[in-house]
């Protein structure tokens, strides 16, 4: 192709993303660019999540032990549930279900906050612009907050009780913490997008929570299992990510290929899923809420 | 190069709004309308705005004036990137730093305190930490409220909200300004305050587009006015001849001369009142009439925004019984433009009683025999969303309030539209 030098076709060489004039009816400026946008609103993010996180201790007497005293209490009566009425005879049942149960609740809770995110914030978002990703993902940080500081306390203490040794697997967490927090933030994407245009995703949501959390090894062992399910039950999304705390923490083993594979996967699928999703239908917002 | 970029620029700019009635949001419509034609959604387009080719240079400041549903609004949005265009060029700086005082307020949390809602709202416009820092002491000293800054704000008043809001608008220091008509609140000394550093900002070489029904705060801050209705842009120039122009067209649209002949007085202290937004629905708010029972001791009073009165209602009323006031006209004069400002993007943050007596106070402004009954009109839906957010609590209410408290009415009835109007009869004993 011979290079063309008029005037207009060099004016037409310089891509639209770079002239000195953006276009709002214009194409949507490229992936790079939107979340280069998003990382200038950082600030708002840890705003959002520090509000969320003042607002829920302040005025409560016991402020913040409330996260801490909250498991302690759960491990008391799960004890006294799963040992002296059930009679459940697995060694340290209760450690078990809590390394689950925390885990899932993470997930649950930033899930049906992020519903809300957007549609509950209808104000803002018809009244000012911003990247509007940030509320979903701000509620996810804020759940995950909570998660990290109640186990920085419940995880040592649990270790003494049980009397588990330390051992070299346990060096994996912040990794596979890392991809559910990623898995969490993608399908929160994708449901706070979702209930823009349609409010029964709250209701799914209860509905579909109930029927994954029992999909997941979080209140029986993966070797309670008939063996024809088992691999149904690792596929089940939330899954790989509390099969690899049960290794890691309860039985002191790496977790598997299939459970790395899996864990990062879901994680890749749903943050690329969630992304896609926002970013498409983000502009619609404004109109629809 | 820099002076022959504008900051902002339209061509054949338009944007359509589809208006969803009978909506739900949900999958339920989705289901009941595929067994059910009366379930189905029904949509209806709007052109908020249409054709609008409209340049604006670096420093300039620009009015945007019109009645309400012109287009004004959504024009702000469309700049500010809220909405996106449906057709047309919208082009608008990149290196630009858009501030929008679009809804003052918005994004505050009641439960925060002064200064964490200074960091959160600033941080919502984009500010980064090491800005906000910057100008955190000049937003306390211009909001004037530094004794009250770690206090909730929950515990403020709705002028003291304000204050602050502007305040931290004010030092965001954007390169273009997007200001809808929320300011103009608070007392004179703070409205001064205000139309000083807009003085102050567009001397700087920063560009404002003003939204307003106020020629005063028009005159003191523009350069230019634009005129919008009904999605088209009217009138590009000078501010005396755009609100002379803009005068006209509501003169022009409204059947009533300036001075509104006196009613002549009925023995019955009974009226009929009517607002209704823009005259679209005449019939239904008649047909409501009929079905109260219009009696020949009734009067019709008929409050329209920008627009024309209803012919069908002033018919049958007859011309003794009928009267149409335009709120923006000079004629309506007890009701101050701010009020009207005041009550359309505020509404729900100040308080109803405020809303119900305004209104109250213009229509015994009106009749001072005080034979008139009138009570606030609430806009029920989005029909108008570019000027008029639905409102945030039930009509009923503000009817109760204005009718039964201020004007002691015994007898309040009163229906919605769902295109937006309402209608109201008030009767006392």
């Amino acid at each position: 192709m011979g290079v063309d030098t008029t005037p207009q076709a060099e004016a037409e060489a310089v891509p639209a993303s770079d002239a000195p004039l953006l276009d709002r009816a214009g194409e949507r400026d490229s992936f790079a660019r939107t979340v280069a946008a998003m990382y200038g609103y950082r600030e708002l993010l840890k705003n959002l999540v520090a509000k969320d996180l003042k607002l829920k201790y302040r005025g409560s007497v016991l402020g913040f032990l409330w996260s801490l005293l909250n498991p302690l209490l759960m491990i008391a009566v799960y004890t006294v549930a799963f040992t002296y009425i059930l009679r459940v005879h697995v060694e340290s049942f209760v450690f078990y279900l809590m390394i689950g149960i925390l885990a899932w609740t993470f997930f649950a809770n930033s899930l049906a906050m992020a519903t809300g995110a957007i549609i509950d914030n209808a104000g803002l978002v018809k009244s000012v612009f911003f990247p509007r990703a940030i509320l979903p993902i701000a509620v996810v940080l804020f759940n995950f907050a909570q998660y990290l500081l109640t186990t920085l306390v419940f995880l040592p203490l649990m270790l003494v009780i049980y009397h588990v040794p330390l051992s070299a697997p346990m060096l994996l967490f912040p990794v596979f913490l890392a991809l559910q927090l990623v898995f969490t933030i993608g399908i929160a994407l994708m449901l706070s997008t979702a209930t823009a245009f349609f409010r029964d995703v709250r209701h799914f949501l209860e509905i579909g929570l109930a029927a994954l959390f029992w999909l997941t090894p979080i209140v029986y062992q993966f070797d309670q299992i008939s063996p024809r399910l088992r691999t149904a039950i690792l596929m089940s999304p939330m899954s790989p990510y509390i099969v690899s705390y049960q290794e890691m923490f309860f039985y002191g083993q790496w977790p598997g290929p299939a459970v790395w594979m899996l864990a990062a996967g879901y994680a890749l699928f749903a943050l690329a899923g969630g992304m896609a999703l926002m970013l498409r239908h983000e502009e619609q917002f404004s109109e629809q809420i | 190069m820099a002076a022959l970029v504008p900051a902002i620029e339209a061509q054949a700019l338009s944007k359509r709004f589809v208006l969803r009635h009978n909506r739900g949001a949900s999958l339920k419509v989705l289901f009941l309308g595929l067994l059910d034609k009366g379930h189905r959604e029904v949509l209806e387009e709007f052109w908020a705005l249409r054709d609008v080719s409209l340049s604006i240079a670096r420093g300039d400041s620009i009015a945007l004036v019109g009645r309400n549903g012109s287009g004004k609004s959504t024009f702000l949005k469309l700049i500010a990137g809220i909405h996106r265009p449906t057709g047309g060029r919208l082009l608008v700086a990149r290196q630009a730093r858009v501030g929008t005082m679009i809804e003052l307020g918005v994004g505050f949390h009641p439960d925060l305190n002064g200064t964490e809602n200074v960091f959160l709202n600033a941080a919502i416009h984009g500010l980064s930490r090491e800005a906000i820092d910057a100008i955190y002491p000049a937003i306390v000293e211009y909001s004037g409220l530094r004794h009250f800054m770690d206090v909730p704000l929950k515990n403020y008043s709705s002028g003291m909200h304000m204050r602050l809001g502007f305040a931290i608008a004010a030092n965001m220091n954007p390169d273009i300004l997007l200001l809808d008509e929320i300011f103009a609140v608070g007392d004179e000394d703070f409205q001064k305050q205000c139309m000083k550093t807009m003085a102050q900002f567009t001397a700087e070489g920063r560009t404002l587009v003003f939204v307003s029904h106020s020629a005063a705060s028009v005159r003191a801050m523009c350069r230019r006015v634009c005129l919008l209705d009904h999605g088209r842009l009217l009138f590009d120039g000078g501010v005396e001849e755009g609100l002379a122009e803009y005068q006209r067209l509501i003169a022009g649209s409204s059947d009533s001369p300036a001075e509104p002949p006196a009613i002549a007085p009925h023995s019955p202290e009974a009226a009929a009142a009517v607002v209704d937004w823009d005259a679209r629905t005449g019939e239904w708010a008649l047909a409501f009439l009929k079905r109260q029972g219009l009696q020949p001791h009734h009067r019709v009073l008929e409050i329209t925004c920008g627009a024309s009165g209803s012919e069908e209602l002033a018919r049958y009323a007859g011309p003794s019984r009928y009267q149409h006031w335009e709120i923006n006209s000079p004629a309506f004069s007890p009701l101050h433009p701010f009020d009207i400002a005041l009550a359309s993007p505020l509404l729900s943050r100040i308080s109803l009683n405020v809303v119900a007596r305004s209104l109250a106070t213009a229509v015994r402004a009106m009749d001072p025999a005080g034979r008139i009954y009138a009570a606030w009109i609430d806009h029920a839906d989005a029909s108008d969303i570019t000027d008029v957010p639905p409102f945030a609590y039930p009509f009923e209410l503000v009817a109760g309030i204005a009718g039964a408290l201020d004007l002691g009415a015994s007898r309040v009835e009163d229906a919605a539209h769902p295109a937006g109007e309402s209608v109201l009869l008030l009767e006392r004993a």
